[in-house]
């Protein structure tokens, strides 16, 4: 039986909430990687992600979705480059206490531009709890000056949230879907 | 009425008293709301009984005990609940609406059809009948999102062309995606 795959990247610096985001949505106990932060003076927690977080959501016998979480850190971006030709959409998570979150954003969105062009990207805001602003408009005011042909949606989030994150994937998963099922109809 | 035309406004503070001594303070500049009443619950349809609004510099709340809600969570509410029966006063005949912003819906009170319309909405412009075709619901429950996105100002108007035929909505392309049907199957495993 061949099962039908779907691979969704959560993208984003450390301390964003990949790990966690995943772990929110999987139906499967979580396989992650995680080793020592040799970045503790960039984000204070003790352990980060140095190859993959691995989770999924089966749907139906026939159908799995793939959520991988890749580093955070740009030394490891060698793994973005394996993953990004297999997936389907990619949610990428900032935190909003980082500093200049927003250029913080458009970087990570560079590195996978082909994604975002294509209309496959949600962007999820964390950590507003902490940070209120930038607001999730100015995230998509820089997003739409720098990609003016995508709207690309961006919401606030707390990962360990399991509504928000299940809005989040949908989200991602109808905009996969309408782009493909629509051109004919739209204008 | 009041919060379609304020739209836009950066210094201004609008005070709605309702029934049951509750109110709304909505603060323009800073794109927030408070509101106090009886109920824990924001009233789905409140009574109205006085609304008084300030305008100029210095418009503003100078402080809050508790924090403040964002605006766009109001105007979602009221544009899902002020116009049951039919389209928002301000929004012409003949139109398409297209999405030009998608709202933060993880702080919106929504179910699925609002994401599943919006992103047909964030692809192409619709009127209210093909939105409702195209995701399957009521002509109203369509409406009643594009009543909420437009007094959110998230909505451009296109002048309506020839109707869309709503069987194109449901042709399959030649090569039919993977991810067809996804939305719905995955859904249905979530339990949303």
């Amino acid at each position: 039986m061949t099962v039908a795959e779907h691979v969704i990247l959560f993208a984003g610096p450390m301390g964003a909430g990949k790990t966690t985001a995943i772990r929110t949505l999987s139906d499967i106990e979580m396989v992650t990687t995680e080793a020592a932060n040799s970045e503790r003076h960039v984000v204070d927690k003790a352990t980060t992600t140095v190859a993959l977080d691995y989770g999924e959501i089966t749907v139906g016998d026939e159908e799995k979705v793939r959520l991988y979480g890749v580093p955070g850190q740009k030394r490891f971006d060698f793994m973005w480059t394996i993953l990004k030709e297999r997936a389907k959409g990619m949610v990428l998570l900032v935190n909003n206490d980082a500093p200049e979150p927003i250029a913080l954003a458009l970087d990570y969105l560079k590195d996978f531009s082909q994604l975002v062009e294509n209309g496959c990207v949600v962007v999820g805001v964390s950590r507003r709890d902490i940070n209120r602003l930038p607001t999730p408009d100015d995230y998509a005011d820089a997003i739409a000056d720098a990609y003016p042909d995508v709207l690309v949606p961006v919401f606030t989030v707390d990962p360990r949230n399991v509504d928000q994150m299940k809005t989040v994937l949908l989200t991602l998963v109808a905009s996969l879907e309408r782009d493909e099922s629509t051109k004919e109809l739209v204008q | 009425m009041a919060m379609q035309s304020l739209r836009g406004e950066t210094d201004a503070l609008l005070l709605i008293d309702l029934a049951d001594d509750a109110f709304i303070v909505v603060d323009w500049g800073r794109k927030d709301y408070w509101w106090r009443g009886s109920s824990a619950d924001f009233p789905e349809s409140p009574t109205v009984s006085k609304v008084r609004l300030f305008r100029g510099d210095g418009a503003r709340l100078p402080f809050m005990l508790e924090q403040p809600s964002e605006l766009s969570a109001l105007m979602w509410l009221v544009g899902l609940n002020a116009f049951r029966t039919g389209p928002a006063w301000w929004l012409g005949e003949g139109m398409r609406y297209r999405l030009s912003r998608w709202p933060d819906f993880t702080m919106l009170a929504h179910d699925l059809d609002d994401v599943n319309m919006t992103a047909l909405l964030s692809k192409g412009a619709l009127s209210v009948n093909e939105l409702a075709s195209a995701s399957g619901v009521e002509p109203m429950r369509a409406q009643r999102l594009i009543n909420a996105l437009s007094l959110m100002g998230q909505l451009r108007e296109v002048v309506a062309g020839p109707p869309v035929e709503s069987a194109r909505v449901e042709t399959a392309p030649v090569s039919i995606p993977v991810t067809r049907g996804l939305f719905k199957r995955l859904r249905a495993r979530l339990g949303v």
